[in-house]
């Protein structure tokens, strides 16, 4: 499990990383906007659409560390309540069902991605790129979350950190 | 099955799957997915993928990464500590002058930070232990420290401002400006409600006068904080002059923090980098539950149950003050046990509806619901601030916690009291602003 779990480890955090890099791309892209727009007099038609691209990617890249460090935000008053061997059994079941709902999404995410390549449907933004582009991030954030989920689910070791 | 049926179907699912202990995001998309398959089968799916994209692409939400950023910056850098020592020398020798000090500072973090968590944090671990030590009240200095933290996401930039103004149909920029007369007003009820508690009992208010930075002119202190108003302005000034959009304005706040943390000498490629990670790994938690709720949002407005309570609402012929009640009324008691983003992504597009219908300005509205949520993040038994107390001040009691928490709701209902009959305390600068 251990091997598993480095494993893990690297890559939520080589992907929270390129999320840190994205939230900066966005910082960069929004004070350049406002130098365009005053300074040159001259603004950009597509940092607006950038924006979104970059936002999209960087929360998709961040989630398998929030749910390696178990930071999701969740309502834990009656985990709270219960001993400490059936709240460590609980969360292996809801870190099983937590999993399952991520792989869903990632089945479901990835479908999309085929069918959208398939078609060559672009976005309705300014700049129009492929959609199925912005759908990958999406679907690698959830595929990692449910590996994630699935190694706490059979892992006692951390199953007390969800939620 | 009627609308009544479905309502209470789908959020009495929703609020199981919370309770369960399940992500908050989990338990969304759990019920979208089962949602979904029941009423378009498996090809529905493709509104999911869409669905999400759309949400998390959403660019007035890159305001949440920004302010986290901002602050983060500025607290975790201890750059900050230039406004201690500035409140300090200016709250000279009075009675209670540490309470004052706090509501002082509380304010002016207020237009650092949106976190509440963050100034609760702050200001127990620093704060509260010498308020102690010199023979403060504890409950009235963990009330004092509580209602000064609440200002945190009412006073721009704030967060929950920025998810609220995503949801609504109104302006970010109106929303976020009309938060600032409501803290400083807050700011001031607090302040009158220690002198009113030092006036009946002067033993709650020791005397006694700052012994730190003795030798330092007050001129040289303000000056030192002159950065802190170029952030502040970079925010605020920015969205009343109409330069720069919520978003450009909290980027420019960012630049502001890190021009302000390397005055101060505390900048570094490694704490920017770490600062940056915190800000997208707090935004993924928050971001993955607006991008689940917004499908929820979407497949209970396709069953017809927000239209057919709308419906049933109206029919009951109450008052705009009763109905504005009972938004208000519900709003505080489910926050005392659920989390404040998700219950603001569940309520928020009936209540929309119901804004619409009994006419009220959504600005007003809006900013009143906002403090009452921030509200709910005090409030006993699970308002998530007094766990961040406790967090930071182990020794206090949690039953003490409490008793302080519901002094601050007495004050926060005062507030929402005078907002309602004097609606321009909320209205004035976004008027002002738009026009």
């Amino acid at each position: 499990m251990r091997f598993y779990f480095r494993i893990e480890e690297g890559v939520a955090k080589g992907l929270a990383n390129l999320s840190a890099l994205f939230l900066a791309t966005i910082v960069t892209l929004y004070v350049l906007e406002i130098f365009m727009r005053y300074a040159v007099g001259s603004p950009t038609k597509w940092s607006n659409d950038a924006v979104g691209f970059v936002m999209t990617a960087m929360i998709f890249l961040a989630l398998p560390e929030v749910t390696r460090r178990g930071q999701h935000i969740a309502i834990t008053f009656i985990v709270d309540l219960m001993g400490e061997r059936a709240a460590r059994v609980w969360s292996r079941i809801l870190a099983l069902i937590s999993s399952l709902v991520s792989f869903g999404l990632f089945w479901i995410v990835s479908t999309t991605i085929i069918k959208q390549f398939n078609s060559g449907i672009l976005t309705n933004t300014v700049i129009q790129i492929p959609k199925w582009i912005l759908l990958i991030p999406i679907a690698s954030g959830f595929l990692f979350v449910a590996t994630i989920f699935l190694i706490t689910a059979l892992g006692a070791k951390r199953s007390h950190d969800l939620g | 099955m009627t609308w009544g049926d479905t309502l209470l179907m789908l959020l009495g699912l929703l609020l199981g799957a919370f309770a369960t202990g399940l992500p908050v995001f989990i338990g969304f998309f759990l019920i979208c997915l089962g949602a979904v398959f029941l009423l378009f089968g498996a090809n529905g799916f493709g509104l999911v993928s869409n669905s999400i994209l759309s949400a998390s692409s959403t660019t007035a939400l890159t305001s949440v990464p920004l302010f986290v950023l901002m602050g983060d910056l500025l607290f975790r850098s201890g750059s900050t500590d230039v406004l201690f020592d500035a409140a300090n020398k200016i709250f000279g020798r009075f009675r209670g002058r540490l309470y004052f000090l706090v509501i002082g500072l509380s304010t002016v973090f207020g237009a650092l930070s949106g976190s509440i968590v963050a100034v609760t944090a702050m200001l127990s671990r620093s704060l509260l232990p010498t308020m102690t030590e010199r023979g403060y009240d504890e409950e009235l200095s963990i009330t004092t420290i509580l209602a000064g933290a609440t200002l945190a996401p009412i006073i721009p930039p704030s967060i929950v401002v920025i998810i609220l103004g995503s949801l609504v149909n109104v302006s970010i920029a109106g929303l976020l400006v009309a938060g600032v007369l409501p803290g400083l007003m807050i700011a001031f009820l607090t302040g009158v409600y220690i002198w009113a508690r030092m006036r009946h009992r002067p033993e709650l208010g020791p005397i006694d006068a700052n012994t730190d930075n003795d030798d330092v002119s007050i001129g040289w202190i303000l000056l030192k904080c002159v950065p802190f108003l170029l952030v502040i302005f970079s925010v605020i000034g920015f969205i009343l002059l109409g330069i720069a959009t919520p978003a450009e304005s909290a980027a420019s706040g960012v630049v502001g923090a890190l021009i302000t943390t390397a005055l101060y000498r505390k900048l570094s490629v490694k704490f920017l980098f770490e600062s940056l990670k915190e800000a997208a790994l707090l935004t993924a938690s928050v971001m993955a539950i607006f991008a689940a709720s917004t499908l929820f949002s979407q497949i209970l407005s396709f069953t017809g149950a927000p239209q057919g309570f709308l419906k049933y609402f109206i029919a009951q012929d109450l008052s705009g003050l009763t109905a504005f009640l009972a938004m208000m009324a519900i709003t505080l008691i489910a926050c005392m046990f659920i989390d404040v983003i998700a219950y603001m992504l569940i309520s928020v597009p009936i209540f929309a509806l119901l804004v619409e219908a009994f006419g009220f300005d959504p600005i007003w509205f809006w900013a009143i619901f906002l403090i009452n949520v921030t509200l709910g993040s005090v409030t006993p038994p699970f308002g998530y601030a007094l766990f961040a107390l406790k967090a930071a001040a182990p020794n206090v009691s949690m039953a003490k916690t409490y008793r302080a928490a519901w002094s601050v709701v007495g004050i926060f209902a005062v507030a929402i009291t005078i907002m309602y009959l004097v609606p321009g305390i909320v209205t004035i600068i976004p008027s002002l602003m738009m026009n």
